[in-house]
Formats: structure tokens, C-alpha cells, sequence
């Protein structure tokens, strides 16, 4: 019982690490791409902790695999952040809609 | 014993392994290049955890990929800036930069050049299916090493068989590839650059942040990290990682002291003392008993750590010190100075 | 399916003969250099997979050791290779008379 919902966690972060693919790859521009893949994968990610959680068999078990959340998540935000300030810096432009006619 | 079969998890693992190399060989812009060996080296690093080798796992991906990373992406960016290109070319960027071609260095260049990938390709071609006829299939398991020193575990001091093998029945391999790594850092303090970074013109809140929050956490995993090495995965050289990694942080914030001017004497003293110490051990442990590096099982547990613990520290100093020496301007550089601190992009 | 040694190691042998592949064939330094690894990357998965042919319950240790160290040894190594591509001047090492710098391909996005 508690395999299958496991399983449907994983799905579901499969899901969204997918989104977060597919936002990489269709938006048009470097800030909307960050948003979008530090978003779906740190929720993903979040999944899958919460996955393996059910199955821990420890209390340690369980706070670590909370920690390594928390600290991706820490490290991601921080790298969205950098690379961002770099794109702002170096002019590249934020996309905009075209003029609908 | 049987060997377990492959799975699809395995199947993906290898496709992926293939793209990733081929990404990493054939895309057109170098960049891109090394963000592909990135990956490659963490779909390896699972890769490791699947054929049950955890220890190199956890040195794969800090160490193969994500060390190695930062001196490829270190070192781009300084051939950038020495050629002056400091900014991306945003037409290029938003029409989907059609520069990804695959082939030889996508060159349209003279034939000489295509007939020379070709004929490479068939050489190793040929090589490789004689390679492949003669190694697989894999000659079958005769049952000897293995056992042998799982029989010695107990006399080495350690129980992971992996730092029992790297820190006590090999340990003169372990001895040399220190030697290794200070020969590196050696040769970099002779040709390597010079970084020349100053942030503080332009502080970097944010990543300051985080090495606030990140640095106790790294110091704490590693010296977990050489302490569990005895049980369990782990060990000097990824703990050497994460404080390489920790140092690598804190320079890109620029509040590393060690960034702004390393110590000289200092400095010498602590790379070099993982391969001191080892080295003296050994040659401590030839007086002893006849042999060189022979440790005695009473004391090995405790001589493995202090091995470890300064090998540690050596290596990570050292990996720091490495990264320095990629990231920085040619010493020699005409008309090159310090980037001016509104057009350095990191 | 396949063995997972044999599987591994072939894949390891692929990767090898692709990084050597990429090695001959590359022109800038830090290309070539990023085929070495490649090629270790290789050899590695080769060794590994050898230390799983008693099973994946008891792995052969030493070749474990020897890839853990071979990790090490090539890191330091790039370094030190990275250092001296930097001294030879890039974007002369990797034109020849008939292309021009733009086209050498190794800009950054």
C-alpha cells in the first residue's frame, strides 16, 4: 500500500520535472525558462522526498532526505538568482508579447 | 553468485550516457559543451550507484562533475574575457542560435579536414569491434580477490572495503595520487593565472548569503564524511570536495580570505602535509615491521584517520588552489587589467 | 536482458572510443580536454562494471579504489591542462589560416 503511493508521488514528480523540461524548452527567453525549471523541479524534487519519506524506516532517514531538499532548493534559488543578475547584466532583453493585430 | 541482469532504468542510464558524451564532443559552442559534461557526469554518478559502487557516486558528482565543472566553466569565461567578448549576442540567443550543428567542428572547410574525421571514425571503428570480439564476453568470475580481502577487513581497521583497500591494502596507490595532486598543484602555481576578482565593488548579497548558510553545513558533511569513510560510503576525497567546493563559493562571493592573497608558507605547509604525513607513516611503519606502509592492525584504525583527516585538508586546499589557477587572467596578459566592476558578469 | 557487467562495460568501452574519437578530431584545447574526460569516464565504467561480476551483493573493492583515485588524478589533470590552454593563447590554437575567429566556435552562449 504504502509502495503505491510512493508511486503515485513519483509520478507525479515525473510529471513535473517534465513541465519544467518543456518550459525550457518552448519559453522564450532566459528569465521565463529559470522560472520555470527552478519552479516544477523543486517541487519534483519535493515529490520525490516525499516519496522516499513514506518509506523511510528511521527518523534520521527522514530528516535527511528533508535536508537534501531543503538544501537543492537553497542551492537552486541561489543559482536562478545568479544567472538571472548575469542575463540583466550582459542586456539580455526580457521577452515580450508581439503586437497582436 | 549470479550477476543481476540489466533493467530499463539501466537501458536509459546508457542512452542517455551516449547522448550526453556525443553532446559533450560534438556540439558546436563550447559552452554548451561543458554544461552536457556536467550532465554527463551525474547520469554517471547513478550510473556508479547502480552498479553499487556508492563511494565513487558520491566522488563522481562532486568531484567529476561538479569540480571539474567549475574549472571547465572557470576557465571559459576567462578565455572570454580575454577576448574581449563580455557580452551574448541577443539577436544570436533568441533566434534559437543555429551554431549547433553536429560533425567536426561543424568546419565546411577544406576536404582534407572532412576525410580526416573519416577516416578516424573507420580506424577506431575497426579498433573497436576487435576490441569488443576479444574482451567480451567478460571472462567468468573465478571467485579470488574479493574474498581475500573481505577475509583481511577485520585485521585492516576499517570496515568499508573500499577505504580498507584504498587506505591500507593499497595504500602506496593512494600515496602517489596525493603525490599526484600536489604535482598538479605545483605545476599550476608555475603556469597557472592569477585571479583577479574583486568583488567588492560588487557584493554579491545573494550568494552571501547562501555561504553563510552553506559553509558550517559543508564543514560538518565533511568531517562526517572522512569519519563515516570507516563504515560506510564516504571518505577523505569527497570530504576534500565539499571543502573545495565551500572555498570555490567563497571566493565567487569574494569574502574568502584566502581568495586575496593565499599565504605563502602557510599554504605550502598544508598542501603538502597529507602526503607528508602519509609518506612519514610509511616510512615509520618500514622501521617498524620490514615493510613499507605496512600498517599494524592494532593501530590501523587510528592511522587510517590521521591519514585521512590531513589528507583532507591537503586535497581540498589543493582543489581550491587548482581552481584558482584556471579561473584567473594569464599573468603575462598585454592590456589586460582587473574587468572593471560594472562589466564583469561572473 | 544483458549481463549488467557486460552492459556497463560496453558502454564504458563506447564512451571511450567516442572521447578518443573527439580527442583526434578536436581542435581547441579545452575541447580536447573535455574528451580526455570523456575517455576516462570510460575506462572507469569498464573497471566498475568488472567489480560487479561477483554480483552486485559483493562488489570487487580494488577496482573501486583504483576508479576513486583515477576520479582524483584525472580532476588535477585537467586542471593543470586547463592552466596550460590558457598560456597558449586560445583562439589562436584553434584557427587556421582558412576560417576566421568567429567561426572557431568556442564563444560562449
Amino acid at each position: 500500500m504504502i509502495d503505491w503511493i510512493s508511486a503515485l508521488f513519483l509520478v507525479f514528480a515525473a510529471l513535473f520535472f517534465i513541465g519544467g523540461s518543456v518550459g525550457l524548452l518552448r519559453f522564450p527567453d532566459v528569465y521565463s525558462r529559470l522560472h520555470a525549471l527552478t519552479k516544477a523541479d523543486n517541487i519534483g524534487l519535493g515529490f520525490i522526498v516525499l516519496a522516499l519519506l513514506i518509506q523511510a524506516r528511521s527518523w534520521d532517514w527522514a530528516l535527511k532526505l528533508l535536508l537534501v531538499w531543503i538544501f537543492v532548493m537553497a542551492a537552486s534559488a541561489t543559482n536562478a538568482y545568479l544567472i538571472a543578475r548575469t542575463a540583466l547584466r550582459k542586456d539580455i532583453p526580457v521577452w515580450t508579447p508581439p503586437e497582436q493585430e | 553468485m549470479d550477476a543481476a541482469g540489466t533493467g530499463i532504468i539501466d537501458l536509459l542510464l546508457g542512452i542517455l550516457m551516449v547522448l550526453l558524451a556525443g553532446a559533450s564532443l560534438l556540439l558546436q559552442q563550447l559552452f554548451r559543451s561543458v554544461m552536457a559534461f556536467i550532465g554527463l557526469g551525474l547520469v554517471v554518478a547513478v550510473a556508479w550507484a547502480r552498479l553499487g559502487a556508492v563511494d565513487i557516486a558520491l566522488a563522481e558528482a562532486m568531484i567529476g562533475s561538479g569540480i571539474t565543472g567549475a574549472l571547465l566553466l572557470a576557465s571559459l569565461s576567462r578565455m572570454a574575457r580575454y577576448e574581449g567578448k563580455k557580452s551574448v549576442d541577443p539577436d544570436a540567443r533568441a533566434a534559437g542560435a543555429a551554431s549547433n550543428r553536429p560533425g567536426n567542428e561543424g568546419r565546411a572547410g577544406p576536404k582534407g579536414i572532412r576525410w580526416r574525421g573519416v577516416t578516424a571514425a573507420a580506424v577506431l571503428v575497426a579498433a573497436m569491434a576487435l576490441v569488443f570480439e576479444n574482451v567480451f564476453p567478460l571472462p567468468a568470475p573465478d571467485g579470488g580477490i574479493p574474498d581475500l580481502v573481505i577475509r583481511n577487513l577485520p585485521a585492516s581497521g576499517v570496515s568499508n572495503p573500499v577505504t580498507a583497500v584504498l587506505l591500507n591494502f593499497r595504500a602506496y596507490d593512494t600515496l602517489l595520487e596525493i603525490g599526484v595532486v600536489l604535482l598538479a598543484v605545483l605545476g599550476m602555481r608555475a603556469v597557472g593565472s592569477h585571479p583577479q576578482f574583486d568583488r567588492s565593488s560588487h557584493p554579491e548579497v545573494v550568494l552571501a548569503g547562501f555561504y553563510r548558510l552553506v559553509l558550517p553545513v559543508l564543514i560538518l558533511f565533511s568531517a562526517y564524511m572522512v569519519w563515516v569513510g570507516a563504515k560506510d560510503p564516504g571518505g577523505a576525497f569527497q570530504a576534500a570536495a565539499l571543502l573545495a567546493a565551500g572555498g570555490i563559493i567563497g571566493w565567487m562571493t569574494g569574502t574568502n580570505p584566502l581568495a586575496r592573497g593565499l599565504p605563502d608558507t602557510g599554504l605550502r605547509m598544508m598542501v603538502s602535509a597529507g602526503f607528508a604525513v602519509f609518506l612519514s607513516l610509511g616510512v615509520l611503519f618500514w622501521i617498524q615491521s620490514g615493510m613499507f606502509l605496512a600498517f599494524a592492525p592494532v593501530t590501523a584504525g587510528w592511522s587510517i584517520l590521521a591519514i585521512e583527516v590531513l589528507a583532507t585538508i591537503s586535497i581540498a586546499l589543493s582543489l581550491f588552489v587548482l581552481f584558482l589557477g584556471s579561473s584567473g587572467y594569464p599573468p603575462s596578459a598585454r592590456g589586460i587589467g582587473p574587468v572593471p566592476a560594472d562589466r564583469e558578469g561572473g | 536482458m544483458i549481463d549488467i557487467s557486460t552492459g556497463y562495460a560496453a558502454m564504458g568501452l563506447l564512451l571511450f572510443a567516442m572521447g578518443l574519437l573527439g580527442l583526434v578530431l578536436g581542435r581547441h584545447p579545452v575541447r580536447k580536454i573535455l574528451a580526455l574526460n570523456v575517455m576516462g569516464t570510460g575506462t572507469f565504467l569498464f573497471l566498475v562494471a568488472g567489480a560487479a561480476r561477483y554480483g552486485l551483493a559483493n562488489p570487487d573493492p580494488i577496482p573501486h579504489a583504483m576508479v576513486l583515485t583515477g576520479i582524483v588524478v584525472a580532476v588535477s589533470a585537467t586542471a593543470l591542462g586547463l592552466a596550460l590552454a590558457g598560456r597558449i593563447h586560445p583562439s589562436r590554437a584553434d584557427t587556421d589560416a582558412s576560417t576566421p575567429p568567429e567561426e572557431s566556435g568556442h564563444g560562449l552562449d
